[in-house]
């Protein structure tokens, strides 16, 4: 009974409230990128095996000038899966000017200890030896890798001065269509040199590197 | 009678409404600091504070289900590893560091000796997941309760779900060491004027505010900081310490200040166990310290203390031994 109840009071809410839809998407070589496949990269290829990344603290900045701001704004990105790509944020039914969030996990939640949902530390994106949220997390393989089985693997995070990697991300928006954000790995892993850099996987300069470099990945596809 | 029937079953009900509700605080000495554990995202509940202990001390946590917390962390040596230089882990693997006291913990900001980790709740997933401590992980765990009725019981109980979360076992242990407050010593008697310092305590006292209070801050006996204090590094663990998570140069040979408090029970002392008696701590800061990059300021001054003095300042230390604290039965096992 008590179920049913929760599910009209639900159903109500739904019917009345608007959400807007954000999509992810990563792209490799100009196309959606397909996991455990080798994506023609760089005269290679890459083959991305995960792909997670936090995105919170989402904003909107609407036509008329007002904004909005998600409460409890943690989201886990899972990009390998469709589903786990879909954002429905419930704000109010304005044309959006623009669009911003982060990627990773502010300093003061990382502060408030254990956490539910999304932020659960069993969802692979928690640090155990060291505390800390993984911002975001890309593994796989490629023969640009000096590495052993040519592998790389990022795990980006970090909250605590000088290394606190959270990255903001700001979007204009130009049409009314819905919001699809595209993640462009070509030039992240052009300028992350995989020839170079294949494990990084701790707090520190070369997460900061890796993640100011992930913040030029992201950009707004219109129409 | 149906009318007292009625009275009956309606304070029953609200008996256990606040069975629910039974928030409690925690109790320290007024000359103790504000606490820093953020206790607002977990409430201290009496029936939590029980699931958190019975927690602490099953061995459900470790891959073979032979070690708890209290493996390592021992009620009766203020929850240290007594008499083990460095702590003894699953298969007997023999860990890198001395397992340190669990006490006053609402006023620690970091934990494990290089400041590893920076909160409380988050705090065992480190052990359950090292290799040679508890070789686990939480997710395994978390189902291993999941098939125990009595934990399943509880958590329901407590937390209202009907599935056991990574956040409830994190917060029901956090909760059972939050209350783990050692503030009964001869010293707190003395601070409250209960008793008095004998002569040779006094003295001691006077020569622990000259030399060791800059790091061991009165009254929690730390001031929560890192520091080199000179013993050098291991040659066989190579242990950098802080530096290796925050990756300063500036940081290299630099440990926690650990608390004095309990100091009698916690032996062998430093983070790798290396001394077994007080004696040899206090040796070593008046003989030994060395002196690199990293070494704290005020150990490049020596100090300089008589025979005598190094026996006073070692009575003065046992006054932090809290013996109500060690034998508090509802720090222990539970029954």
């Amino acid at each position: 009974m008590f179920r049913y109840i929760i599910f009209l009071v639900g159903f109500c809410i739904s019917s009345f409230s608007y959400s807007q839809k954000i999509t992810f998407r990563a792209v490799l070589n100009n196309k959606p990128l397909i996991f455990n496949s080798n994506t023609p990269f760089d005269g290679s290829y890459i083959n991305v095996e995960l792909f997670k990344l936090y995105v919170s603290n989402v904003e909107f900045t609407y036509k008329d000038g007002s904004s909005f701001k998600e409460r409890n704004s943690y989201h886990l990105i899972d990009l390998a899966n469709p589903k786990d790509c879909e954002l429905f944020i419930s704000d109010a039914k304005k044309e959006i000017k623009q669009l911003s969030f982060d990627i990773g996990i502010d300093s003061a939640t990382n502060y408030q200890g254990a956490k539910s949902g999304d932020l659960d530390p069993l969802k692979g994106m928690y640090w155990t030896w060291q505390s800390g949220y993984i911002n975001f997390k890309i593994e796989g393989n490629s023969p640009l890798c000096s590495s052993s089985k040519s592998k790389f693997a990022f795990h980006i995070g970090g909250f605590q001065h000088p290394f606190n990697a959270i990255q903001h991300i700001v979007l204009d928006k130009n049409s009314a269509s819905d919001i699809t954000v595209e993640i462009k790995l070509d030039g992240f892993f052009k300028s992350v040199q995989l020839d170079q850099r294949t494990n990084v996987m701790s707090p520190g300069r070369k997460a900061m590197f890796i993640a100011e470099t992930f913040k030029n990945a992201f950009l707004l596809k219109d129409g | 009678m149906v009318k007292l029937r009625y009275i009956f079953v309606l304070l029953s009900i609200l008996f256990l409404f606040q069975a629910h509700y039974n928030d409690i605080q925690i109790t320290y000495p007024a000359y103790f600091p504000e606490p820093v554990y953020s206790f607002e995202n977990n409430k201290l509940d009496t029936s939590v504070i029980s699931l958190g202990r019975s927690l602490f001390y099953d061995p459900v946590f470790s891959s073979d289900s032979s070690i708890s917390c209290a493996n390592c962390h021992s009620p009766f040596s203020a929850f240290a590893h007594t008499d083990h230089a460095l702590s003894h882990g699953i298969n007997d693997s023999i860990g890198h560091r001395n397992a340190p006291g669990l006490f006053n913990l609402a006023w620690q900001k970091n934990f494990m000796w290089d400041g590893a980790v920076h909160h409380l709740d988050m705090q065992p997933l480190s052990p359950i997941h090292n290799s040679i401590e508890m070789n686990e992980t939480l997710a395994h765990v978390i189902e291993k309760l999941g098939k125990n009725e009595k934990y399943t019981t509880l958590f329901t109980n407590y937390f209202h779900d009907s599935i056991i979360k990574s956040e409830y076992v994190l917060k029901s242990l956090a909760q059972f060491q939050l209350t783990l407050i050692s503030c009964n010593a001869k010293y707190d008697l003395v601070k409250q004027n209960k008793t008095d310092f004998n002569e040779k305590e006094k003295r001691g006292y006077k020569i622990f505010q000259q030399n060791c209070n800059h790091c061991h801050q009165e009254p929690l006996f730390t001031n929560y900081k890192f520091a080199n204090n000179g013993i050098g590094i291991d040659p066989d663990l190579k242990d950098i310490g802080r530096q290796k998570i925050t990756k300063h140069k500036e940081d290299s040979l630099l440990f926690k200040i650990p608390s004095l408090r309990n100091i009698g029970f916690t032996y062998p002392y430093m983070h790798d166990g290396r001394f077994q008696s007080l004696k040899e701590v206090i040796d070593h800061y008046c003989d030994h310290i060395e002196i690199s990059a990293t070494t704290d300021v005020f150990l490049h001054k020596k100090i300089n203390l008589s025979k005598n003095e190094r026996v006073e300042l070692v009575s003065f230390l046992h006054t932090l031994n809290d013996t109500s604290f060690i034998f508090n039965k509802k720090h222990h096992y539970p029954n």
